[in-house]
């Protein structure tokens, strides 16, 4: 494993929280085991899965820096990368805008925050008066503005009902794709491949960027686990163990 | 029992990577059910003997039992004569287990009993589905000879990878359903061919990590097993017993084992 100061916080982390983790790096939406993974035929993975999975969390940080790595890179280096960069490549894919010298954990806050912005944008009115009720926001039956306004603003206010609207959102990103939804991430790879096979001439051009994007960091599974990290760091470091909300 | 329960990780990559090839599951099914399968249940029919209550009440109890634990539909089970030590599963839509006379003769009951749930936990895979195209190539090699190797090359020894690592998944149903240690001492015999061995089980155990250390004492070591293992269509014996010691530790292991 890579040094990584970032991840070292995993080892206090508990094994529920890295089990979800562990279960996006390994199994993928439909629940099939991930071809490129590398952890579940670790001794390690054996012994510890999934109730001491914080005894493992070196090889958990090793899988993660590893897929954030371009595959080929990786096995020239014979490691991944640090976790920073792969939270850097996260926000520039998701369009989080920052200068690079912001620390992680200002960071992965401002990731989150896009992250719970656009789900509380594009959730149905069932789901956000659920989510409201949860978190108790909001008065009697409110309207959907109201409560996507209320959200909006304790997610820009941050703070400890800021902390609850991400775990809300990060159990529900991790139900969605562990509990088999079609919810995806970073698909566009799959209509590459797709204009791969539309004939020769296509094939011939598009040969080159496929192989470097087949290599490159693997956004379906680095997107979901670095939001993961976030909220796993976010929640050890506001010392948010009561009142969590149930998954 | 479910098959994900007990599958090997290796296993499932392999096999999903022959499912991603489209129609391909669609035409090994309808190639068992038009011909293949029947064939072979013909031949069995014809020359072995088939285990009910009535021809060999002991084993077709064991069997039963076995059958329940694993949790899949009975098979037929035929007893076939042959001085080596051997079993195997075939069939998707009727499944049958064969196993040698001499496997019979040898084992004990509980390790009779771990060799029969190997086999089911091909069936509870549904490997046979897959293993009948490595068969089918198998087959043509003698046809084709050398042109066979050339053309099917590829497709061949990835299918003999599949096959390895399927035997794993295999050894782990048989492992749940009778412990680990007894399953290793069915290895034991299986290695050594003795009715008896005084050695204890876990000497294959030792024996594979002593392997593993002399693979991995140099690159020229390495190739030169590699290469001996690429055509194998089942893994050693010592690795095999080494893969289950590394798989009783968890938790899954563990879970099954008290489920049966």
């Amino acid at each position: 494993m890579k040094e990584d100061r970032d991840l070292q916080f995993l080892a206090y982390c508990n094994s529920n929280d890295l089990k979800t983790l562990v279960d996006l790096m390994t199994y993928d939406k439909d629940g099939d085991i991930r071809l490129t993974e590398q952890l579940t035929n670790t001794d390690a993975y054996l012994r510890y899965y999934p109730d001491q999975l914080n005894c493992m969390w070196q090889e958990i940080a090793n899988e993660l820096q590893r897929f954030g790595g371009n595959t080929l890179a990786n096995m020239w280096r014979r490691r991944g990368v640090c976790y920073r960069e792969i939270l850097k490549d996260v926000c520039r894919k998701m369009e989080v805008y920052f200068r690079g010298e912001e620390s992680t954990e200002d960071l992965e806050k401002a990731l989150l925050e896009k992250v719970c912005l656009e789900a509380i944008d594009k959730m149905p009115e069932e789901e956000l008066r659920e989510m409201a009720e949860q978190l108790g926001i909001g008065g009697k039956n409110p309207r959907k503005y109201a409560m996507v306004f209320a959200l909006q603003l304790a997610v820009k206010k941050g703070g400890p009902v800021f902390i609850r609207i991400v775990a809300y959102v990060t159990s529900m990103i991790s139900r969605m794709l562990l509990g088999r939804s079609l919810f995806m991430v970073g698909g566009n790879l799959l209509n590459k491949v797709l204009g791969v096979l539309g004939g020769p001439v296509g094939w011939a051009i598009t040969l080159g960027w496929t192989a470097v994007d087949l290599a490159s960091p693997a956004y379906r599974v680095t997107i979901p686990c670095v939001i993961q990290v976030a909220c796993m760091r976010m929640n050890q470091n506001y010392g948010y163990n009561q009142g969590r909300i149930a998954v | 029992m479910r098959a994900m329960d007990i599958m090997h990780p290796e296993d499932a990559k392999a096999i999903q990577v022959i499912r991603s090839v489209p129609g391909c599951e669609r035409l090994i099914r309808i190639y068992l059910q038009l011909g293949y399968e029947r064939q072979l249940r013909g031949e069995n029919l014809a020359n072995c003997v088939q285990v009910t209550s009535e021809s060999f009440p002991r084993i077709y109890t064991l069997f039963r039992e076995v059958v329940r634990k694993v949790g899949i539909q009975e098979p037929d089970l035929y007893v076939y004569n042959d001085p080596v030590i051997n079993g195997y599963t075939f069939g998707e839509t009727r499944p049958f287990v064969a196993l040698s006379s001499s496997l019979i003769e040898r084992l004990n009951e509980e390790e009779l009993k771990g060799i029969m749930a190997h086999e089911c936990g091909h069936i509870l895979c549904k490997h046979s589905l897959y293993a009948t195209m490595y068969r089918t190539l198998q087959e043509m090699g003698f046809l084709l000879g050398m042109l066979n190797r050339a053309l099917f090359a590829p497709l061949y020894l990835a299918l003999q990878y599949w096959s390895r690592k399927s035997e794993l998944s295999a050894d782990r149903c048989g492992a749940v359903v009778v412990g680990e240690e007894v399953y290793q001492s069915a290895l034991c015999k299986l290695a050594s061919g003795l009715r008896e061995t005084d050695t204890s089980a876990h000497r294959l155990v030792e024996q594979g990590k002593e392997y593993e250390a002399f693979k991995r004492s140099s690159l020229w070591n390495r190739i030169q097993q590699e290469y001996r293992c690429v055509f194998y269509s089942h893994p050693q014996l010592c690795t095999r017993a080494l893969e289950l010691d590394r798989w009783q530790v968890s938790y899954q292991y563990r879970r099954l084992r008290k489920a049966v």
